[in-house]
């Protein structure tokens, strides 16, 4: 395992066997596929309120 | 490659990695490479045949020549590469996004980029740390994705298991 680590380049073998290449493509998703973060949401600014909401009632 | 994509749909094929701690946190590793898939962001592919000296010819990842890229195969192809040994090295499994430029083999695919799209980490019955897989699976919630811890007796189960589980979904 130490000298996996060492190597640069994958040993003959060690990976995944799906046999021979038969197409080449590409593909440009419309959704991106990764979870990005979110940004964070600005907190919502409070509208200003009226001084007087109401006419007093006398 | 220049041009209009052929395709607008990322392929979804399947996956193993290993659950590693990196930097406090536990991180998908790749099984033949010491790299830790990022989070939040695609990995990108890169032939690493290139820094072998006197190789000439870089290419871009995949090249249908070569053999680099980011695999991907179907379930019970990766299935093969869980030898129930692997039982005290925490493998998870799951479906993974690929994209970019993608070269379909006979039994999988290599593509430029990759993202995790689903992850399922096995708890063992057997030998399992049931605290343990949990702790695993919540910090790979760090990925964004929807993340699965299931309980199967033996590490040979866990694709049959996958099977229904990716059948009933």
């Amino acid at each position: 395992m130490a000298i996996r680590r060492l190597l640069p380049f994958p040993l003959r073998g060690l990976k995944v066997e799906i046999g021979k290449p038969q197409r080449v493509y590409t593909i440009e998703p419309l959704e991106d596929p990764v979870a990005r973060e979110k940004p964070q949401e600005r907190p919502l600014e409070r509208p200003a309120e009226p001084l007087e909401s109401k006419p007093r009632a006398r | 490659m220049s041009g209009a994509p052929d395709y607008a749909e990322p392929i979804v094929g399947w996956r193993v990695w290993l659950a590693r701690e990196d930097q406090g946190r536990t991180r998908l590793r790749s099984l033949f490479h010491d790299l830790s898939w990022p989070v939040r962001a695609p990995l990108a592919a890169e032939c690493l045949r290139r820094r072998l000296p006197f190789r000439r010819g870089d290419h871009p990842a995949p090249a249908a020549s070569c053999h680099c890229g980011i695999y991907a195969a179907s379930l019970e192809r990766v299935g093969s590469y869980l030898d129930p040994g692997w039982q005290r090295s925490d493998p998870v499994v799951g479906r993974v996004s690929l994209w970019g430029r993608v070269v379909e083999c006979e039994q999988g695919w290599r593509a430029s980029l990759a993202y995790p799209e689903r992850l399922y980490v096995p708890l063992l019955n057997a030998t399992g740390d049931e605290s343990r897989a949990a702790r695993i699976a919540l910090d790979l919630t760090d990925y964004g994705v929807p993340v699965e811890l299931f309980e199967v007796d033996v590490a040979g189960d866990i694709i049959a298991e996958l099977t229904a589980v990716a059948a009933a979904a």
